[in-house]
């Protein structure tokens, strides 16, 4: 089976933070996605990934932000990324994510870069 | 039958519960009975139940204890289980058959027990219809019979006359009919409750059956589908040896390669891994490698071609379905391959000279996510004995026990151990190498290789 996976949700005003640990692979981005959908599903439209504790990402996983990032696009809502480790952020670079994802290096920044609420 | 004693009168009782343990579990057994236990209320079951239960009425008078005139009975037991387990129709029925059956007989009580027998599966079919049209349950039932025999002792003696020799009757029969019919109905509710659980249980292990058979066909139907568009010949590729591999996962992934004969002797060699699992990936794994066919025909740059192939997957991609894909055009008049890279993990180039391979890294983003996304292209020279590696992540992330990757670096080393051998032997040697690194830990994503050799 998969390696250690963690996922966790708090709230920063507006925005929804998801805090991934571990592996995103093809054992955990099926749980991934669905807590990333429920947030999305309560009416969630600011949302921000952390993954300062990603130490692997998968194809599959690349395929939960993609479909994350689609999904926010289409509802007018923003979808940002934080933290992502140097793995990770190869990943990204070989995929060409780094072109449609909005990457920032930290939470702060992140949450700086969302619209402000109301 | 009279009796004499408390002992003859228990083991009267024991034989009337034998029957009644064979004729509750006969009954609950016909397809009358379980039809209404799904809530199917036909009137040739409703009949049915009725005749049924009222000749157990019938039997409940027959198998009585004679005692002054009037009988310790179990006439009601009928018509009390009929109400309760089938509803009123088959409880005022059966009440009725067996209500009959003792007024025919007459005698002192024809006329409170007869009333009583009615009365016992009118009032069971009502609280079936209270209980939300189905039975109560084993201790509202036993409480029930209870309550309804206490009744019929009651109107016994309202309605018989002197009231002396009523009232002698019933301290006589009370106790004995009420623990003979509470008996009989518990034993009914027992039989009642394990057949509901019973079916329950089975319903609940057929629908995990058949959501498992459905999971396993959907698998299969993926997994047809994939091998379906997977060539089944590599076809010559001159100037070049050739050699793939394909290993699907069991919860497929969507890999696949291509080789595609060109104008001019050239061939398009494709690598691809779809993104998710299951016949979706499956699907768009085989619109992504046909539109990758159509384009690739028609005289163009492989840029263009990879392109005008992502404009037309982009278009159809819903639901975050990508598709990471190498692209190379092998030229053997100038010993050349020109590639585009889209979001594929970058094949491995080993020059024959030997020295650390190096990777064909990206030229463009994944397939299927910016309809108008640019690619560039890549074109290297390659001398004899120049070896390519084209791989899915399957094979660097196949994991052994430990959870440890196989990594880059063991691929490599298998490699480079092996330059001087045949391409389909290399590719043999790759996969041995990774089965044995994952032992016992199942394969989570497809396999797929493919080497291109320099002659």
């Amino acid at each position: 089976m998969s390696g250690h996976f963690e996922i966790t949700e708090k709230k920063a005003g507006t925005v929804d933070i998801i805090t991934v640990k571990g592996r995103l692979d093809a054992g955990s981005s099926e749980t991934a996605q669905e807590r990333i959908n429920r947030v999305l599903d309560a009416g969630g439209r600011n949302l921000l990934v952390n993954l300062c504790d990603l130490d692997y990402i998968s194809s599959s996983g690349l395929r939960v932000l993609l479909a994350t990032l689609k999904r926010l696009k289409a509802d007018g809502g923003t979808f940002r990324i934080a933290c992502a480790q140097p793995q990770i952020l190869e990943v990204f670079t070989m995929a060409g994510f780094h072109r449609i994802f909005s990457l920032s290096p930290d939470e702060a920044t992140a949450l700086a870069g969302f619209p402000a609420g109301p | 039958m009279a009796f004499s004693g408390f002992g003859d009168m228990f083991f009267v009782l024991l034989q009337m519960i034998c029957v009644i343990i064979v004729v509750a579990y006969l009954i609950t057994r016909t397809k009358s009975f379980t039809q209404v236990l799904d809530g199917i209320f036909s009137w040739k079951g409703q009949a049915t139940l009725v005749l049924l239960f009222g000749a157990l009425s019938i039997y409940g008078t027959e198998s009585g204890i004679t005692i002054l005139g009037a009988t310790a009975n179990v006439r009601d037991l009928g018509p009390m289980v009929g109400g309760l387990a089938c509803g009123p129709v088959v409880g005022l029925g059966a009440g009725l058959i067996g209500a009959a059956y003792r007024f025919s007989l007459g005698g002192f009580t024809a006329v409170p027990c007869a009333t009583a027998t009615i009365l016992a599966g009118l009032f069971g079919g009502l609280i079936f219809l209270l209980a939300g049209r189905k039975f109560i349950g084993m201790h509202g039932a036993v409480l029930f019979a209870v309550c309804m025999e206490a009744f019929h002792m009651g109107i016994t003696l309202l309605l018989c006359r002197p009231f002396d020799q009523a009232l002698g009757v019933v301290e006589g029969v009370a106790v004995p009919m009420i623990i003979a019919n509470a008996t009989g109905v518990f034993i009914f509710a027992f039989i009642i409750g394990n057949l509901v659980a019973e079916r329950q249980t089975k319903e609940e292990r057929d629908t995990f059956l058949s959501e498992l058979e459905r999971k396993k066909a959907e698998l299969k139907i993926a997994h047809d589908i994939q091998m379906s568009f997977l060539p089944e010949r590599l076809p010559e590729v001159p100037g070049f040896e050739l050699a793939a591999l394909s290993l699907p996962a069991k919860e497929v992934g969507g890999d696949f390669y291509d080789a595609i004969p060109l104008p001019g002797g050239r061939t398009a060699l494709v690598i691809a891994d779809v993104s998710g699992k299951g016949v979706p990936a499956a699907l768009f794994m085989a619109l992504s490698r046909t539109v990758l066919r159509a384009n690739s025909l028609v005289p163009r740059s492989a840029r263009d071609a990879v392109g005008e192939a992502n404009m037309l997957i982009a278009e159809d991609a819903k639901s975050g379905m990508f598709v990471t894909l190498f692209y190379a055009v092998a030229d053997p008049a100038n010993k050349t391959i020109t590639y585009v890279n889209a979001g594929h993990n970058p094949p491995l180039l080993f020059r024959a000279g030997g020295g650390r391979p190096t990777g064909l890294k990206g030229t463009g983003i994944i397939l299927g996510v910016m309809p108008e996304a640019e690619y560039g292209e890549e074109t290297i020279h390659l001398a004899s004995g120049d070896l390519v590696l084209f791989y899915t992540d399957g094979v660097t992330e196949a994991i052994n026990p430990g959870e440890e990757q196989f990594g880059e670096a063991r691929l490599i080393e298998t490699v480079a151990g092996s330059l001087d051998r045949p391409p389909a032997e290399i590719v043999e040697r790759i996969r041995d190498a990774v089965m044995a690194f994952s032992g016992d830990e199942p394969q989570f994503d497809d396999l797929t290789l493919m080497i291109l050799r320099v002659v």
